[in-house]
């Protein structure tokens, strides 16, 4: 008995030296920001800042002292270009990965496999080579600097992972189901739609998950790819954050802002992304 | 016609339009691009130079093969890629295995875990770079307090050190979700193998080895194949971090591909260095799949 | 199957719907000029765009992009043929690149031949490229030494007597021994660009050129350039300079300053404004002095580089004649005026330097305007900025001590004669 209390104690120390090594630097990025820049600059640091204020948050989101109009606009319409564009191309993801992860699934295709594989390997390139193209085929269809254009390159980049963890995924849900109702007369796309796709909701979640976040945290593409209409959330932090020099409170700032929604996310959704993600992945 | 082979047809049309859709999006936004840049690495693609930007043959890749910089920056590379993926997966096991039990909590912890995956690479950036700060960071103003340093350390200003913090950055972000990865895999090792093991007589070491490290190989291998391949080609955080310095002792080959195009303005030689980087990376893919994958038994 | 396809279409047109609330606002009637800027000079831009609005009825959309993203979103946008922007934002240091990857529309008949003289004459040169302007001269700038009165006060340094790097560090010696600071300078080399600030611009302060016209280094026939790396070498071995320095950049600097942590600063006309007049950037606000960068000898007595901002118009652009007006007003002596009053950089109008108003809306302006008339600008080569690149690891090793000054020196002058 005694010898499993020790172990309890060291479990319980391991956890909590685990926990705050992890949530620390998240800590000090929230004390950043609400403190005032002189005191950021103390030494030894303030670990709790002796006057907090939110005046960033509100200078970054209603305007406030030294902001104007013009500028939480932009901000505002940053969030929605980031929600519109993550949302979107989740939703195309989800729809037209899962269509092809099916179809290489359940249907044999010479040579398909191959070609996913070799997409997922393109996908090394470094973005900085293959982003002046994208620049170029966007400015070509017309779609340069628009939430849609945005969300189809997105789309595009997330594609080959999406289909390579639900055709994992696919792969371990037994094709027995939907024989049976392919004998009782409904049509493959049926049987599709109404017994494969809500057996595969955890990959689905998964996958809209990590669609969801990659989307919304990329910069540099979206950096080159929009000008002022449609600027997501993560460029236009590293405008407000350089807009009186390097602030580091501003920056902190942004950064808080930045997180909060994937850390929403996350929390809503943390037992389908890791079961999920593990499934496709490892049986992939 | 037989009935297998209309079977076969209507098959083959079903799954022709189920994938070009995803098709459609992929050639537009992943293989228009490619092309394209294998194109730019022949000519001689340089701002600087003739503008019509002539066909060159391989000169930009011999260039590259011949750029004592280049073969600096692989090594830099390795160095760092094999630094990462080895402190990240060894921390990872280690984790998992300790918290490989039901505790109240688990839920919220794993959350936890997942933070620092789930934040944009920007902001990871911006972090650690105030964190580090030589003079008010907070990691100095830390150590300081607990009296394991007695004067201010400058991370990122000689060489060695500068790849340490990188290093360290990158295990603070990616080790968290790759032990969840391991958890999971942990967890569903069915615990009658213990059993057995137990009434084997096998000690802690052996079941170890025998029932827990074989029966999470594959997640193992997931997540080594998948960490090397990310830390090969990893930019955002040096970018943000050192942006290759001091004196270039972190420039990646992310990096040095960043630096011919949009420094030295040769996208030619930019092009030609990344598609010498992916193809080092293929490399690699391609011994994981040889040389690991194919011992792996479900 | 038709049906499958059928609901594919479907699929694909909801997920378009999606978009029609993002994509409605397409462009009305009316002109928009577009513009890509830093933000730095946020304020005063969209000032005067607003004042431009009332007066024509054209609105400008400004993209502010901030500098360590701006450099890549212009070259990447230049490089595809402008991405729809009318005005392009462009730093002395980045003339040649940004008019050899992208189709800079000629502004000659901006300002005429009598009105050149109104215009400081450098900043014209540097922003006319084969005999073209290829864009509006905006800001001028440059290093700049600030010091701290309290700290020299109490170590009895008097600044006006520091006209040589030997009676700088001699200043420094004696603060250090005052025991008042830690360090009591920081040569900032962390990023290329910091050239600027530190190391550059001492050997700048010379008088000496790095290379002569036609790109030949000629900074071995001098001795600016060995005992610059002496000085950053030496004093950081005495402690004088901070050696985190390594790892420091400009902005870096400034935050130390402002603290009180450090005596001197050598940094740009915007952070020197900063550290006297940013509370929130700086504690010393009331302290700040500014003095002539040190020489090598008493004459010439000073010197440093100087850097620019310039407007550029594109050939893609489809209002050029509006575009032209904008700049026009953004570059008047009025807006220049008052950027000078609120904002943080000097003006590229001559007259402005002796203008009673901005003189009196603040005591550092005389200051500031006097250290310009030493500078120089960087030569502009195309190989520049990768030599750059390279000096600026080599400065770092000697700072680290990893590296003999003479030893370092030799590295530069070879990767001069590579860079070629």
């Amino acid at each position: 008995m005694k010898k499993n209390s020790i172990r309890t104690v060291i479990f319980i120390i391991f956890v909590i030296f685990f926990i705050l090594i992890v949530l620390f630097p998240f800590y000090w990025m929230i004390v950043s920001s609400i403190s005032p820049q002189v005191e950021l600059t103390e030494k030894p640091p303030h670990w709790i800042p002796q006057e907090p204020s939110l005046k960033r948050f509100v200078n970054l989101l209603f305007g406030g002292e030294g902001g104007n109009a013009a500028r939480q606009r932009v901000f505002v319409s940053s969030l929605i270009t980031s929600v519109i564009v993550s949302v979107s191309t989740t939703i195309i993801c989800l729809v037209t990965g899962t269509m092809a992860a099916y179809a290489l699934a359940r249907i044999r295709i010479a040579g398909v496999m191959k070609i996913l594989v070799g997409i997922l390997i393109a996908q090394m390139i470094p973005m900085i080579v293959i982003v002046i193209p994208l620049f170029l085929f966007l400015k070509g269809v017309g779609l340069y600097d628009s939430r849609l254009g945005l969300s189809i390159v997105f789309t595009g980049l997330m594609l080959p992972t999406v289909i390579w963890i639900m055709f994992g995924y696919l792969k371990t849900i037994p094709t027995q189901l939907e024989e049976a109702a392919i004998m009782d007369g409904c049509s493959p796309f049926a049987a599709m739609v109404r017994i494969v796709i809500p057996l595969s909701v955890p990959g689905l979640v998964a996958v809209g998950a990590f669609t969801f976040l990659n989307t919304w945290n990329n910069f540099f593409v979206s950096l080159v790819l929009t000008a002022s209409r449609a600027k997501p959330l993560t460029v236009v932090i590293t405008e407000f954050s350089s807009q009186f020099g390097i602030d580091y409170g501003l920056m902190a700032t942004g950064g808080v802002i930045g997180c909060i929604p994937p850390i929403l996310l996350t929390i809503l959704l943390q037992k389908h992304i890791v079961s999920g993600l593990t499934a496709g992945a490892v049986k992939g | 016609m037989t009935n297998t082979s209309v079977k076969r047809k209507q098959e083959l049309k079903l799954a022709l339009g189920l994938v070009l859709p995803a098709l459609i999006i992929m050639a537009a936004v992943n293989l228009y691009p490619l092309i394209y840049s294998f194109v730019i690495s022949l000519r001689d693609y340089d701002f600087h130079g003739d503008k019509s930007y002539p066909f060159c043959g391989l000169e930009n890749y011999i260039y590259i093969f011949e750029d004592v910089r280049f073969w600096r920056s692989l090594g830099i590379t390795l160095i760092f890629t094999a630094g990462a993926v080895t402190l990240e997966i060894g921390l990872a096991l280690m984790c998992a295995l300790a918290l490989n039990r039901k505790f109240r909590g688990q839920g919220a912890l794993r959350v936890i875990a997942l933070l620092p995956w789930a934040i944009p690479p920007v902001v990871n950036g911006i972090l650690w770079k105030w964190i580090l700060n030589p003079r008010y960071g907070a990691l100095n103003g830390l150590l300081m307090q607990l009296g394991v340093i007695d004067e201010y350390i400058v991370w990122l200003g000689s060489p060695s050190l500068a790849m340490l913090m990188v290093i360290l950055t990158d295990v603070w972000k990616e080790t968290p979700f790759i032990m969840l990865l391991l958890l999971a895999a942990l967890q569903s090792v069915p615990s009658y193998l213990y059993d057995a093991a137990k009434i084997d007589g096998a000690g802690a070491f052996r079941t170890f080895k025998e029932v827990t490290l074989a029966l999470i190989r594959p997640a193992l291998f997931v997540a080594l194949s998948l960490r090397t391949i990310w830390a090969l080609k990893s930019f955002d955080l040096i970018y943000a971090l050192t942006q290759g310095g001091p004196s270039n002792s972190t420039e990646v080959l992310g990096y040095y591909t960043y630096q011919k195009s949009f420094v030295s303005l040769h996208m030619g030689r930019g092009a030609a260095a990344a598609y010498i980087m992916t193809f080092i990376v293929l490399l690699i893919v391609i011994f994981y799949q040889k040389a690991v994958y194919q011992d792996v038994e479900y | 199957m038709k049906r499958a396809l059928l609901i594919v279409l479907v699929l694909m047109v909801v997920a378009f719907g999606v978009y029609a609330g993002g994509t409605a606002e397409k462009e009305t009637e009316s002109v928009v000029l577009r513009a890509l800027i830093r933000p730095d000079e946020g304020g005063n831009v969209q000032k005067y765009a607003d004042i431009f609005e009332a007066e024509t009825g054209i609105r400008v959309e400004v993209d502010f992009v901030g500098w360590a993203e701006i450099h890549d979103k212009s070259i990447s946008t230049l490089s595809a043929g402008g991405g729809g922007y009318d005005i392009i934002f462009v730093p002395s240091a980045n003339v040649v690149e940004f008019t050899s990857v992208g189709d800079f529309e000629a502004l000659n008949n901006m300002i005429s031949s009598g009105e050149k003289a109104d215009w400081l004459q450098p900043v014209l040169d540097l922003y006319t490229r084969e005999g073209d302007l290829v864009a509006m001269p905006w800001y001028s700038g440059g290093a700049h030494m600030v010091y701290n009165k309290e700290i020299l006060d109490k170590a009895g340094v008097d600044p006006e007597k520091i006209v040589t790097w030997n009676d700088f560090k001699d200043a420094c010696k004696k603060i250090k021994a005052a025991e008042l600071l830690k360090y009591v300078y920081t040569p900032t080399a962390k990023y290329p660009g910091n050239f600027y600030y530190a190391w550059g611009s001492m050997v700048a302060s010379s008088g000496e050129s790095f290379f002569d016209a036609a790109g030949k280094p000629v900074f071995d026939k001098g001795s600016a350039v060995l005992d610059s790396l002496k000085l950053v070498s030496e004093g950081t071995k005495e402690g004088l300079f901070d050696p985190a320095a390594i790892a420091m950049d400009d902005y870096e600097a400034l935050i130390q300053f402002g603290s009180g942590d450090t005596a001197f600063m050598m940094n740009s006309t915007w952070s020197a404004t900063q550290a006297y007049r940013n509370a929130d950037l700086s504690k010393v606000t009331g302290k700040v002095g500014y003095m002539l960068i040190p020489g090598w000898k008493s004459e010439p007595r000073s010197g440093g580089f100087l850097y620019a901002g310039g407007l550029g118009i594109l050939k893609s652009s489809r209002y050029k004649e509006e575009a032209k007006q904008f700049l026009t007003l953004l570059t008047s002596a009025d807006a220049q005026k008052h950027h000078a009053i609120e904002g943080a950089n000097l003006p590229t109008r001559v007259a402005l330097f002796e203008d009673k108003e901005i003189d009196s809306s603040w005591a550092g302006y005389k200051a500031l305007t006097a250290q310009l008339s030493y500078g120089s600008f960087l030569p502009q080569y195309s190989w520049f900025e990768e030599w750059r690149q390279a000096t600026s690891g080599v400065v770092q090793k000697t700072i680290a001590g990893n590296i003999t000054p003479e030893k370092a020196f030799d590295l530069i002058l070879e990767n001069a004669r590579k860079a070629q």
